[in-house]
């Protein structure tokens, strides 16, 4: 599904990402982790053609991230992790805008229903976005994935900042969203919910992924013993 | 004290390694430089043309006095002679101009002296019919205004001021700095203060700069004028004052850095482009300019009236107004003529008074509301200086009928009386005095 | 997918406060720049056309008289307010507005309105094209300098990017949303101002009326999405919106306080036009001497003297059958003609290269391009101003013309100057002065520079957004 061999981003003589290669298959939760500047971030951001690649091949769905930046976004869904949205717009309606982008176009009880379903209050709906805490607006964008029923998700840190209720909920909708077959490439500081949520995780450090492993093969302590070890 | 001097000294460098700020400043420094330079040439232009114009006078009056001293037995010489002596071809033919010289500081704020006439040549003919001339000027230039130095005080100043001041304290809320201030044992108002004091002497010491450069470099003599050069200080400085209250102001409601700079953008706009565009059309609908055509109509008609009838049309109404020219000749043609001139000029003065009642009260009008825009009543201020604004010309023009007044007192007695006019009294003939104040 | 994209641009632009107070505030400019200007318009055309009315009543009824004296009571030229003219004031109020035709001389034209006033005027008039050309780009900015940063710093231009939506379509989507935002804010001023117009009566002297009002509505339209697709540019080009904002208010400053200025002012010193006592000094000395200065006046009357005579084949003026005075008259007239023409040509070839360099300049600044056209649309240009004073002088020579070949032909000698008379008739036979605007077609000859350079920013800025837009930074 997700597909990176030998991806290198260089800006100067500083290698961001370094050989970096990597498969997700449908169904897997892969958790990146690693220090602040390790190159999570940027992974991401090659994905999305957001920045182009130096060296190295990318594709979604077999198909070639740089040659067709549109049509592999069509497949996939995206989180930022500090996530705006227009404060004068209400929740509602950023979310009727970006899948109107995305070429979808829902009647207002399905919208209502997917945010609902991403687990935003509704008398919320129709609050604009300036008022809302910054959980409220991830669980906006999570509606936005979903609605965009994408096969493919890439989370960028999209925990950091929540309380552990909305932490909680969110990990049960990535696990609803692994039932149906989505691959998801998260970025992430925690190692618990790594653990927790993720099939696979990969721990990078200056630009390379020096570590892959299924959850299933470690448990919590050895991870962050794992994870430390690396870090010094 | 130490602390004062310790944030002027750590704004001093954030200044100059601000790139953007450095640039500004250059470019406020070229664009003084370049007005300087250009207010120069302007008056220089207008100060060649007076030249010229002097010299012109005193080549006729010499050739006046060569034709009364030369040899008349021949007899090209005498019919010139003759012209000479005769009062009013010698009116005609002298012609002195009445000079308005630029004064010494109007290179500074030129003012409205591209527009208005800085020369008039007069006769004792009809004063009003001579004033029906207008200077050669493209109206383009007239439209988009001069580049002088009270251009870049009065539009460009705010602006930097604008620049300099609109993200004091909101930068560092911004950048995160602002907690980390106030946890340090002095008040953020205090602080605030300092950095807005330390601008603001920045922001007068490069008037003073400009002011001075403007002096040195139109070779304005300080001693003579040390009266008008602070006055002209004062003026940019409460000019300046009043910008830095404002932003202060704004700065004070603490709001974001991108609101700080559009609301004294937006102010900006106000004061020195909408608010006078608005004023000005008000002035214009409580007293529209005089429809001055009516004067060119009275000349034309009264000059066909007088051409149109018998002699004696002219001189029933002037012999009545001037029993002293009255002799009972009314047949001369230049008692004729003259005495048209004089009745004609007397009614144009009439017209010309109720044209004058009306600038009258648009000025006052515009005096009234003036402070609604700082701009504009600053501009006043500097253009009152230089001697170059509306006021200044309305008394040059006085002057210029004063002295007409008074070719008119020496010509007249002379044509009415039949008196030819001699030699000795060529050095007589009324020359137009600037009593200019000197130029160093 | 655009519909989603501009209804979220119109909502979240009204409900800005900032936009809502800026656009307001336009807004009642605009309407009240409209209604002013059409009333300051209204009242000096009414005047100048009742002026003009009763200068022809004088003419027609100054009872009779020998016709050289018709002709040195003269005639006078009213400028007419151009019915475009109150959306845009140009020059008229740095221009004179009527001239005295009379006999043997060329007068100025006079009484320009900024004359009579204090220094307010050269702070500009509140007309439709001062806020369209100064207040309009600023509110542009405003609008649209964070149109980017803001979607970049909030996560949304990513958000929009991993949507499947292209750089180059956002930025295309953004600047067709704001150019309907900004129709919005100007068309009801053009609505308004297109009903006074069309409601007037008589717009005889104004050729291709709609024509002009809809070149010089699609020229402002042209003009406003240049500063959109710059502030557009810059703004995705900028890290940050306070970037993006200061860099836009130093092209504004530059734009429209500083450049029409110093290009206006270089210009004047680059071409140097004489004083007028120079230019009459030029003239006296020309028309006494002889263009090429060999060729007296004296002379030329003598050669004209035997000439005739030689023609009608006597001795002495008294056996003409015509008048020679008459004859004498018109071509000493024709003579100064030449001179004149000669001399002004040359003084507005001065201006005309002066007002080149501002032309020429509009390719760096598209405030100078705008202001060029619309004065030229609204007719309150300098080429205007010479069309004025051209059709007044050749009024003046018809004029002159007349009188001179009525004598020359109908004064036979021997009659007293004071004994020969005409009339009414002779009077209505000179048709009212009437100035017919420039066509379309000359206005826009006479602009191509302004227009090119309105093209030339126009193209330029959509092909630097096809060109340049898939390398704006997205993170």
């Amino acid at each position: 599904m997700l597909e990176a061999k030998d991806l290198t981003k260089t800006y100067g003589n500083k290698v961001a990402v370094d050989r970096l290669n990597l498969t997700i298959q449908p169904g897997d939760i892969f958790c990146l982790l690693g220090a602040n500047g390790a190159g999570k971030t940027t992974t991401i951001n090659l994905f999305l053609n957001f920045i182009t690649p130096t060296e190295g091949q990318i594709s979604i769905k077999g198909i070639d991230v740089v040659a067709n930046p549109l049509e592999t976004k069509k497949h996939l869904a995206y989180i930022p992790e500090n996530l705006m949205l227009y404060p004068n717009l209400n929740g509602l309606e950023n979310l009727e805008y970006f899948s109107g982008l995305a070429g979808k176009s829902f009647s207002r009880d399905a919208l209502v229903n997917f945010l609902l379903e991403a687990g935003l209050q509704e008398d919320a709906h129709k609050k604009r976005v300036s008022k809302y805490s910054k959980g409220m607006r991830q669980k906006v964008g999570i509606a936005i994935a979903l609605a965009k029923n994408a096969e493919v998700l890439l989370l960028d840190e999209p925990t950091s900042g929540l309380d552990p209720k909305a932490s909680n909920e969110f990990a049960a909708l990535l696990q609803k969203l692994k039932q149906q077959q989505v691959a998801t490439l998260m970025a992430t500081h925690d190692l618990f919910r790594a653990k927790e949520t993720g099939t696979h995780i990969g721990i990078m450090k200056e630009g390379q992924l020096v570590e892959q492993l299924t959850t299933q093969e470690i448990d919590h302590s050895d991870l962050e013993k794992l994870y430390l070890q690396h870090m010094n | 004290m130490k602390k004062l001097l310790l944030i002027y000294k750590f704004e001093w460098k954030n200044l100059i390694a601000n790139r953007i700020m450095v640039l500004i400043f250059l470019l406020l420094i070229l664009s003084g430089l370049y007005s300087i330079y250009y207010g120069q040439t302007e008056i220089k232009k207008q100060t060649t043309h007076i030249g010229y114009l002097k010299q012109q006078e005193k080549v006729r009056l010499d050739t006046i006095l060569y034709r009364m001293k030369a040899d008349t037995s021949f007899k090209a010489n005498k019919a010139a002679f003759q012209r000479a002596q005769n009062p009013a071809q010698l009116n005609r033919f002298v012609k002195a101009y009445a000079i308005n010289p630029p004064s010494p500081m109007a290179s500074l704020s030129l003012g409205q002296r591209d527009l208005q006439p800085y020369y008039v040549r007069l006769d004792a003919t009809g004063f009003h019919q001579q004033m029906n001339t207008s200077e050669i000027k493209n109206p383009l230039k007239l439209f988009t205004g001069n580049f002088d130095l009270a251009f870049v005080f009065i539009y460009l100043f705010p602006l930097v001021i604008i620049l300099l001041t609109y993200d004091i304290y909101s930068a560092e809320k911004e950048q995160g700095t602002l907690p980390l201030l106030a946890s340090q044992p002095l008040k953020v108002s205090q602080v605030m203060w300092i950095k807005v004091s330390f601008r603001l002497l920045t922001i007068l010491g490069l008037g003073l700069l400009l002011t001075l450069l403007g002096v040195v470099l139109n070779g304005i003599s300080i001693a003579h004028n040390l009266g008008k050069i602070s006055q002209w200080m004062a003026i940019i400085s409460a000019y300046t004052l009043f910008w830095f209250a404002l932003m202060y102001g704004i700065m004070a409601l603490r709001k974001s850095s991108a609101f700080n700079a559009i609301t004294g953008l937006g102010a900006y706009l106000m004061f020195t482009l909408v608010f006078p565009a608005l004023l000005n059309i008000f002035i214009n609908i409580q007293a529209p300019p005089p429809a001055k055509n009516e004067m060119t109509n009275l000349i034309r008609t009264r000059s066909s009236k007088q051409w149109g009838n018998p002699k004696s049309w002219v001189f029933k109404d002037f012999y009545l107004k001037y029993p002293q020219y009255n002799d009972g000749d009314t047949l001369n043609f230049y008692k004729w003529l003259y005495a048209g001139y004089t009745i004609t000029d007397e009614k144009a003065q009439e017209v010309n008074g109720q044209f004058h009642r009306q600038i009258q009260k648009r000025e006052a009008l515009g005096k009234q509301w003036l402070w609604i825009t700082p701009a504009v009543l600053a501009q006043e201020k500097l253009n009152q200086v230089a001697q170059t604004g509306h006021r200044a010309q309305q008394q040059y023009l006085q002057k210029a009928q004063a002295f007409h007044a008074q070719l008119r007192d020496f010509y007249y007695p002379r044509i009415f009386k039949n008196k030819k006019v001699t030699i000795e009294e060529v050095n007589k003939i009324p020359r137009y005095s600037t009593q200019e104040v000197k130029r160093n | 997918m655009f519909k989603y994209f501009f209804i979220k641009e119109l909502k979240e632009t009204l409900r800005d406060a900032r936009f809502q107070v800026m656009g307001g505030l336009v807004f009642i400019l605009l309407i009240t720049a409209t209604l002013v200007g059409y009333r300051g318009f209204d009242q000096l055309q009414q005047m100048r056309k009742q002026a003009q009315q009763q200068v022809r009543q004088e003419w027609v009824g100054q009872g009779n008289k020998h016709p050289h004296s018709a002709a040195h009571y003269g005639h006078m030229a009213f400028k007419p307010k151009p019915t475009l003219s109150f959306m845009d004031f140009g020059l008229d109020s740095f221009t004179g507005m009527v001239v005295y035709m009379e006999a043997h001389k060329q007068n100025d034209i006079l009484y320009s309105q900024a004359q009579d006033s204090t220094s307010l005027i050269r702070f500009g008039e509140m007309t439709i094209a001062f806020v369209l050309q100064m207040l309009m780009p600023l509110l542009i900015i405003f609008l649209v300098f964070a149109s980017i940063t803001r979607e970049r710093e909030g996560g949304t231009l990513k958000m929009m990017v991993s949507q499947g939506v292209s750089t180059r379509k956002i930025l295309l989507y953004k600047i067709s949303s704001y150019s309907f935002i900004t129709l919005l804010l100007f068309l009801p001023a053009f609505l308004i101002a297109s009903t006074l117009l069309f409601r007037q009566s008589h717009t005889a002297l104004q050729t291709h009326l709609t024509g002009k009002f809809f070149t010089l509505l699609s020229a402002y339209w042209a003009y406003f999405m240049i500063f959109i697709v710059l502030s557009v540019l810059i703004s995705a080009f900028s890290k940050t919106s306070r970037m993006a904002l200061v860099q836009l208010l130093g092209v504004w400053i530059f734009f429209c306080i500083l450049m029409p200025k110093a290009t206006a002012n270089i210009a004047d010193n680059l071409y140097t036009a004489p004083a007028k006592y120079e230019f009459d000094d030029v003239i006296k000395k020309k028309v006494e001497a002889g263009i090429d200065g060999h060729n007296p006046s004296d002379k030329r009357f003598e050669a004209l003297k035997q000439q005739t005579l030689k023609k009608y084949g006597v001795d002495s003026i008294a056996k003409l059958p015509i008048n020679f005075s008459g004859l004498a008259m018109q071509v000493g007239e024709e003579y100064t003609d030449q001179v004149y023409d000669q001399e002004f040509k040359k003084v507005q070839q001065v201006f005309k290269s002066q007002n080149r360099v501002s032309e020429v300049a509009g390719l760096i600044n598209p405030l100078l391009a705008i202001r060029q056209v619309s004065m030229g649309l609204a007719g309150t240009d300098y080429h205007h101003h010479v069309k004025f004073a051209t059709e007044a002088e050749n009024y003046r020579r018809k004029m002159v013309k007349m009188a001179n070949n009525d004598m020359m032909v109908n004064h036979k000698p021997g009659i007293a100057y004071k004994d020969y008379k005409v009339g009414r008739g002779f009077w209505e036979s000179l048709p009212p002065f009437q100035y017919k605007m420039a066509s379309l077609n000359e206005i826009v000859q006479q602009n191509l520079w302004g227009i090119a350079a309105l093209l030339v920013w126009f193209l330029g800025g959509f092909a630097l957004i096809l060109y340049r837009s898939s390398s704006i930074s997205i993170v």
